[in-house]
């Protein structure tokens, strides 16, 4: 609730970030739409389907890129934490909880805008899109968005042993940026690239949700990436504990 | 006036050199950090000339050239300015503005230029060693008359660019939570990374008058590669004065409004 009112409470900053989207939504569309003016056919897309994919990618990052990891870093530098130590709440959970309430509002609509204008360039995938598939993207989403929030946390954590755990998040946004499906469908990559990404998780908070959407995926590879994104959540999610239980018996905090 | 904004300046600068030395580890983690950044939007290319000979009519090594144009201007940017624009609109609702203006010098310099991050001197590094990756392959070699051409080009860019984060800057002045307007700009910079020849109708226009990213390093780069634009060279330096003079005015505006936080 606290989530969902802050989000309605600022309205201006609402409509900036889903500006913000759309200008990072053009820059990929006018990019890969300069790639086509060559050849018809890249790999397995066509124009449609490229545009398709960068379309529901803004909707996967609006939905599950985490951002926990600053505030987690800041509670601790400033010892704000503290208080959280005395109440009896999971101090991860509210963070994830927390976050995940507010990223849900401004994604659902900025998913309804996106989706309209989808519609309205490529009314055949909309049209042609089977409904069944809602409860499997639904839940990759999920464990999408959970994935991305521990391996935030888990950065945000560092903070108990740096002075300024931030950095290491631009550093997680850079590596994201790069190898995770946001630029470019992993397909287009150089193979021996690809498949060292196929490995890494951060593929399977961007570009598996995608394809899913997309229905880019057999049920037998859906069902392998369901699996692959419930191992990596419950692996991050016990680093995530083990470098919280650590680091709070470093953890001091001087007048709070 | 000139004289007493530039020994300000450089008092400022003094300043923020002392604080590096103090924290001399941030050189080394901001290096890595560019680093990393730049291998993300080097490897983009990468993918993107795997499957296509031209990007806009633009080689892979050309197009390289243009994102390290981008990495000079920024670069610049991150050291002087771009820390303090994303301060100021907590810096504003703290009414932290009060001792600039009690101060008998540009309020705007105080503000925008308080905080360098001379740590960021390190991207200077990367951004060399990609205008040396992208300069071996060019289709053409360089001259190098024309090089230091598009090189004195990121001059009037540099300052555009800080120009139009100043007038989204002074935004704050009106409205309250206005810190998104941070991760809109660095939005439409990514637009500046990419030739400004891709962007197409309304956009274009868009890109290239009114929020012109789209020119702040594809005018240096086609300078430096010899690429007859002369129109497009003044444009840059006519938009940089005219957002120069607006952005000075919108400040203005916006200090009339501010109320402090007392």
């Amino acid at each position: 609730m606290i989530g969902w009112q802050e989000a309605l409470e600022y309205r201006m900053e609402f409509v900036l970030s889903l500006i913000g989207w759309f200008v990072r939504l053009l820059i990929s569309l006018f990019i890969w739409n300069a790639v086509f003016q060559h050849q018809q056919k890249i790999g397995n897309y066509d124009l449609q389907a490229i545009m398709v994919y960068f379309f529901l990618m803004q909707i996967v990052i609006a939905l599950v890129y985490s951002r926990i990891g600053f505030q987690v870093g800041q509670d601790i530098h400033t010892g704000d934490f503290s208080q959280y130590l005395t109440k009896p709440v999971s101090y991860s959970l509210y963070q994830i909880m927390y976050e995940m309430s507010k990223n849900l509002f401004k994604s659902l609509i900025g998913a309804l805008l996106f989706l309209t204008l989808l519609a309205i360039a490529f009314p055949s995938f909309i049209t042609s899109f089977p409904l069944i598939r809602l409860p499997v993207i639904a839940l990759t989403l999920l464990l999408a968005y959970l994935m991305s929030a521990f391996l935030s946390l888990c950065i945000g954590y560092s903070g108990f042993w740096l002075t300024d755990s931030n950095r290491l998040m631009y550093v997680y946004f850079a590596i994201t940026t790069a190898i995770s499906g946001i630029t470019a469908p992993l397909d287009l990559f150089p193979p021996t690239m690809a498949q060292i990404m196929h490995y890494l998780p951060f593929t399977y908070i961007f570009y598996y949700p995608t394809k899913v959407m997309q229905g880019g995926l057999s049920n037998e590879q859906v069902i392998f990436v369901l699996g692959v994104q419930i191992f990596f959540t419950l692996l991050l999610a016990a680093f995530s504990y083990f470098l919280y239980r650590r680091g709070i018996k470093k953890y001091e905090a001087v007048g709070n | 006036m000139i004289l007493k904004n530039a020994a300000i300046f450089w008092a400022l600068v003094k300043i923020n050199l002392k604080r590096l030395f103090e924290y001399r580890a941030l050189f080394f983690v901001e290096c890595f950090t560019m680093v990393l950044w730049s291998l993300a939007y080097i490897l983009l290319i990468e993918v993107i000339f795997l499957n296509t000979p031209t990007l806009a009519g633009w080689t892979k090594s050309q197009a390289l050239l243009i994102l390290a144009f981008y990495y000079s201007f920024m670069t610049t940017a991150e050291i002087f300015f771009i820390d303090n624009f994303e301060r100021f609109a907590l810096n504003l609702r703290r009414g932290n503005l009060d001792l600039a203006l009690t101060k008998p010098v540009s309020s705007r310099l105080l503000v925008f230029f308080q905080y360098m991050q001379f740590q960021d001197t390190s991207h200077y590094v990367m951004t060399i060693m990609l205008f040396i990756y992208a300069i071996r392959d060019l289709p053409q070699p360089i001259d190098p008359l024309f090089f230091l051409g598009g090189l004195l080009m990121v001059i009037p860019a540099a300052i555009l660019n800080f120009c139009m984060h100043s007038v989204a800057a002074t935004i704050a002045f009106w409205v309250e939570r206005s810190d998104t307007l941070n991760t809109l700009m660095w939005n439409f910079r990514q637009t500046a990374k990419y030739p400004r020849q891709i962007y197409q109708g309304f956009f274009q226009q868009l890109f290239t008058f009114l929020i012109p990213f789209a020119v702040l390093s594809t005018v240096p780069a086609e300078t430096a590669m010899k690429i007859p634009q002369p129109w497009y060279i003044f444009l840059l330096i006519a938009l940089t004065l005219v957002f120069f003079y607006v952005s000075r005015w919108f400040w203005n505006k916006g200090l009339k409004k501010y109320s402090s936080a007392g």
